[in-house]
């Protein structure tokens, strides 16, 4: 291949990529999926007929009795309308986090693996000595001491969430600028500017995109993970997490409790890995012409 | 190589220090008087407090308490827990050994899903095998582990109960006696699982990952050169293809044994084992900081030493990672 | 491993002294009665201590109560009676208290139990070196407070010993009515010699841990799940033998898993998880349900510009009316915790029903005391907090109080703290608003609910709405200093009427409760009203 064809900023390459995307029916099942659940978050609580903490008097009852679609939990609660109000909070915080996140890990993930040396030792190190800690530890610490509203939760997403990002793009940057042509344009004279928005950038985009959906469907998985752990949203904020964890009781002999929010969560973080994996599929420039 | 070595090997000891002090200012610096959260619905008086603070040793300044941390830690003491005197050293023990069997079961299953998993669908490539290995392991990535552990307990647990199937109900209390500290002596079914719920997660994850890998190796020079000089295909698959398509898969499986951590917690809350994970997330919402502490010192000198070998081992099969930090200092 | 050999050893002892003793009777009745195991007890996690001079939490308290007897106990009906004591008596108006002692009683070792041996264990337990945190308790006696506190000796002269004549002579720090029943608290237990200057950590080693109970310790892996402890009846007990011949308290870490183990037939009793009162009740029976000495309220930050001061009463009734007590106990006790009527629960002496503002829902006064309180000039308020310490179901306590407050019209929103510890020292320091809280009895007498609770000098403490109101306070002031037990009772009635009806400075839920599901041998499961399993008289078929 030449070099000229490895430089993927034509108008050609994002053509590609969308015929490969859409290309690829696994992943517009994934994509189905989520407009679906997006259009229930947004749609669903106007159309319920009962709001998120309305305490009705038919406790546990199920799916489809007494005008409550999804059944009801053990204070009475429209399940249906909780797990609207769950899909809306689980992507506000993904995305809220994740962009955060992406930002942070862009520009130190890019700072070290562009210059290397003192500065890639540092972030590296840096990066190493949040890893070691589980991130667990991280969230309990934060919230215990701050209480748990919507921006300590971020904020401890955030402080858990960061250094994957940026050793991910840390690896890709390194990965582009180890390859022939960069290292061609390097000898051949260009400058720093040059090598960074003209060969490195384009090439470094794609991973960014593909961490950027892993990143939203990480974000949910933590957050509901720390709700189950007892640190993350509290009742009453219908966060699918608490709502799966208070359904541990009942999974004997009311176990719809338990596989609604639950599948729903699976359905949300699966529909964005399906779509996240598209596009990596998609995007990966040196996928492109292999059958 | 062995400058490397040690380079590394200091590096490490210097990130254990940091990450262990980071978690000191967390526990017990931050959350300020310690002792005084010690009183619950009934409160205790100041002279009661005092005698408590001063048997902890809290009655010290900050930095005295840092020091005689490390210095007790040196002598291997990590203390004593807040809530009942019980020495943290047995904690950790018990909290160790539960979740050291839980952890090798896991990896076992896990190691034998991913190699088969990804081996099958990167060799037979589009075959139907390939996208039910491409399915299930997109699938479970889907799939957060308290779910699951919760989906297994159902499935596997309360359905095989309410229809009197005894033989697929595995939701057995944990062993209580052990073989060689790691065989089940008594209910092996009470391992299958947590051992599969910790198995999975990664297993798909790591499975992915050493398919993509082979692949794009498979598309390399050097292998089609290996191929066209008439080179046996098992010969190109394990020298060649299987050793380049490890790197990344070193590194993801060194991220997923770091991560194992909140696999572990969330597998022990669910199934209530007494472990490291549920220890310390039941020590961390009381606030029992020495607990806590003494066993996130252990979690992360294994992060930390997980982290040495994944870079040293990358070191080994890639020379050029070596080479090029040489080159740069 | 372990377990089995100290088992077998203990088994071995047991008969040696039968033998000994010429009692085979100890080697036949441990033959024929049957054994117990426990899976409710440790339930929830690991006791703190099973030793009586530290152990602060109830499961750790019924097994120290079943090691060592103290002077007094209450019984399965409420009523105080000696335990090692035969009578007491004060001449000086409570000032000083006199116990003379049953002769003849013997620790399991074999040593005598003396007056001395309550001084050596208030010595123990009361020294500031343990650092116990219920020594406290040892504050009635006088001088005590130096010595715990490491500022002194033991204040010899105030705990006098005659061993000749088996008296133990007690003085008060102040005129002290109900000291019998305070001293039936563990935390006064006698010890035996071998015990003088033992450390925190005596109860690990499952021999150590020496009392004069109907029980021995046999071994305790404790403070852990997946650990047991142990107890055999007391070769040496002078009481009545215990009715099983060995119980088993199994450490679990929550009560799902213990409940599995029941279920399954590992054990003989079991908890119930949330939720699933009704369902497990019906299924299993209800013999192990109890009601008990505790209360659950809400309290009103009394310094809270909101809901606090005089000027606010007529919010607070609105509140306290609009709350739905029966929906509490339906929805998340389904009966085991009842409505409560007043703070005081019912069992204890002196209890009267209906000292609280309201017994049932009063939907209409809580309007018309609401719209009092607008016409006041006062605006709809911003939510009103309800502060509670998260993991133990206050969360849907809360949203059922949400929900009870929306149909008055006054918002409401929850609250959370994720540790006890923040909370309770957050809410000590006045930062709550409506603030969760309850109380169970210490030794079952009003001044134990009264006085923490709502005078102003336990404003800091457990005075969590940092009340302060004269009229109170000078009620319960008179009430400690009388020795006239039927005044002090009306006083104690009135100043409870002063806090919930005039004042309404916390409102009262449910009064709380134990459920244990039993296996159908148990025929007799003994439960008294301070929730200590009476395993001695526990009967299984």
């Amino acid at each position: 291949m030449s070099e000229l064809e490895q430089i993927p900023v034509s108008l050609s390459y994002w053509q590609d990529v969308r015929k490969r995307f859409f290309g690829n029916k696994i992943s517009i099942v994934g994509l189905v999926m989520l407009v679906l659940l997006i259009a229930v978050g947004i749609i669903g609580p106007f159309i319920s007929g009962w709001k998120y903490d309305d305490l009705g008097p038919d406790i546990l009852v199920g799916p489809g009795s007494k005008g409550h679609w999804f059944g009801t939990d053990d204070l009475g609660r429209d399940i249906f309308t909780r797990v609207t109000f769950g899909i809306r909070l689980s992507l506000t915080v993904a995305i809220v986090v994740t962009t955060i996140s992406v930002f942070v890990g862009v520009t130190l993930g890019g700072l070290a693996g562009y210059f290397g040396g003192w500065i890639d030792t540092l972030i590296s190190r840096f990066i190493d000595t949040w890893q070691v800690i589980p991130f667990v530890l991280i969230g309990f610490a934060i919230i215990t001491v701050f209480g748990s509203s919507f921006w300590v939760i971020v904020a401890a997403l955030v402080f858990t969430g960061w250094y994957s990002t940026t050793r991910l793009f840390r690896a890709s940057v390194m990965q582009v600028k180890s390859l022939e042509y960069v290292e061609a344009a390097r000898a051949s004279g260009a400058t720093t500017k040059r090598i960074i928005l003209r060969h490195i950038g384009p090439n470094a985009i794609p991973p960014i995109i593909v961490v950027l959906a892993f990143s939203v469907a990480g974000a949910i998985l933590s957050e509901s993970i720390y709700a189950f752990l007892g640190v993350g949203f509290r009742e009453p904020t219908p966060s699918l997490g608490v709502m799966i964890s208070s359904s541990r009781n009942f999974l004997t002999d009311k176990p719809f409790v338990f596989f609604i929010p639950g599948s729903i969560l699976v359905l949300l973080t699966l529909s964005i890995v399906l779509i996240g994996d598209g596009l990596r599929d998609a995007l990966d420039p040196k996928l492109r012409g292999v059958k | 190589m062995f400058t490397y070595t040690i380079k590394r090997l200091l590096q490490s000891l210097i990130v254990v220090w940091a990450a262990v002090t980071l978690m000191f200012a967390l526990f017990f610096v931050i959350p300020g008087d310690p002792i005084s959260l010690k009183s619950g619905e009934k409160s205790l008086p100041p002279e009661i407090l005092a005698n408590i603070t001063a048997k902890y040793g809290l009655d010290q300044p900050t930095y005295v308490q840092y020091f005689r941390f490390w210095s007790h830690l040196f002598r291997g003491d990590l203390g004593y827990s807040y809530k009942n005197d019980k020495s943290v050293n047995t904690i950790l023990h018990d909290g160790l050994s539960t979740s050291a069997r839980l952890l090798f079961w896991g990896a076992l299953l896990q190691l034998i899903i991913a190699l088969t998993v990804g081996l099958t669908s990167a060799i037979k490539r589009g075959s139907l095998g390939d996208r039910i290995g491409t399915v299930f392991s997109v699938g479970i990535q889907g799939i957060p582990v308290f779910v699951s552990g919760l989906l297994a307990q159902y499935l596997f647990g309360v359905l095989p109960f309410q229809l009197h199937w005894d033989w697929l109900n595995f939701f057995k209390p944990w062993p209580q006696s052990w073989h060689a500290g790691i065989i089940p002596g008594d209910s092996w079914k009470g391992v299958v699982l947590p051992a599969l719920v910790v198995a999975v997660v990664d297993a798909a994850f790591i499975a992915r990952m050493l398919r993509s890998s082979l692949l794009e190796v498979l598309r390399a020079d050097y292998i089609r050169t290996a191929f066209a000089k008439g080179l046996s295909a098992r010969r190109v698959w394990f020298h060649h293809a299987l050793r380049n398509a490890m790197i990344p898969v070193i590194t993801v499986y060194g991220t997923s044994l770091i991560a194992i951590f909140g696999v572990a917690v969330q597998t022990e809350k669910v199934f209530s084992l007494p472990g490291m994970g549920s220890t310390i997330a039941d020590s961390a919402l009381s606030q029992d900081s020495p607990v806590v502490l003494g066993l996130a010192i252990v979690v992360i000198a294994f992060g930390a030493i997980v982290n040495l070998i994944v870079d040293l081992s990358y070191a080994l099969i890639d020379p050029r990672i070596k080479i090029d930090s040489k080159a740069v200092h | 491993m372990k377990v089995l050999s100290l088992g077998k050893r203990s088994i071995a002892v047991l008969a040696a002294v039968g033998l000994a003793v010429g009692g085979t009777v100890v080697s036949a009745h441990a033959a024929t009665a049957p054994a117990f195991i426990d899976c409710q007890l440790f339930a929830a996690g690991e006791p703190d201590h099973i030793d009586p001079a530290l152990t602060s939490t109830l499961v750790g308290a019924n097994v120290a109560t079943m090691l060592f007897d103290g002077l007094t106990d209450t019984d399965a009906s409420g009523n105080l009676y000696g335990e090692v004591a035969s009578k007491w008596k004060t001449t000086d108006g409570s000032k000083t208290w006199v116990f003379t002692l049953k002769k003849g009683l013997k620790f399991s070792n074999g040593e005598s139990v003396l007056p001395s041996s309550f001084v050596n264990g208030w010595k123990r337990s009361m020294d500031s070196k343990l650092a116990s945190e219920v020594a406290y308790h040892g504050d009635f006696i006088l001088g005590m407070n130096t010595y715990s506190s490491g500022k002194g000796a033991f204040p010899s002269s105030s705990v006098v010993a005659d061993d000749a004549k088996m008296t133990l002579t007690v003085k008060m720090e102040n005129p002290t009515s109900d000291w019998p029943s305070i001293v039936g608290h563990s935390v006064f237990s006698p010890i035996p010699t071998t015990m003088v200057g033992a450390t925190d950590k005596v109860e690990e080693d499952g021999t150590k841990l020496v009392g004069n109970g109907p029980f021995m310790l046999a071994s305790a892996i404790t403070k852990r799940a997946g650990g047991e402890v142990v107890l055999v009846p007391n070769p040496n007990y002078g009481g009545k033998t215990p009715t099983i011949s060995k119980m088993t308290a199994k450490i679990f870490s929550d009560t799902n898993a213990a409940y599995n183990a029941f279920a399954s037939g590992q054990c003989d009793s079991g908890p119930i998880p949330a939720g699933r009162y009704t369902e497990l009740l019906t299924k299993w029976g209800t013999k192990g349900v109890k009601s008990t000495l505790g209360t659950d309220y809400w309290g009103f930050n009394w310094e809270d510009p909101i809901v606090g001061g005089a000027k606010n009463k007529y919010l607070r009734s609105a509140i306290s009316k609009a709350i739905d007590r029966q929906q509490i106990s339906d929805v998340i006790y389904q009966g085991v915790r009842k409505p409560a009527t007043g703070l005081l629960p019912p069992g204890l002496p002196g209890y009267v029903s209906g000292q609280g503002l309201t017994n049932t829902r009063d939907l209409a006064g809580a309007k018309a005391d609401y719209k009092r309180w607008l016409d006041l000039g006062n605006k709809t308020p911003a939510p009103i907090r309800l502060s509670y310490n998260d993991g133990a179901g206050w969360d849907k306590v809360g949203s059922i109080i949400i929900a009870n407050l929306k149909d008055v019209g006054i918002p409401a929103k929850l609250d959370p703290f994720a540790a006890d510890g923040t909370y309770f020292s957050k809410m000590r320091k006045g930062q709550g608003q409506m603030i969760r809280a309850g109380w169970f009895a210490d030794y079952a007498i009003a001044d134990n609910f009264l006085y923490p609770l709502l005078h102003s000098k336990s404003i800091d403490g457990d005075n969590l709405e940092r009340y302060n109101s004269k009229t109170f306070d000078a009620l319960i002031d008179s009430a400690r200093s009388s020795t006239n037990k039927s005044f002090a009772q009306s006083q104690y009635r009135r100043a409870e009427i002063q806090a919930l009806r005039n004042d309404v400075v916390i409102t009262q839920t449910v009064n709380r409760g134990i459920a244990t599901v039993l296996s159908p041998s148990i025929t007799t499961f003994p439960i008294s009203p301070l929730g200590m399993v009476v395993y001695d008289q526990i009967v299984k078929n």
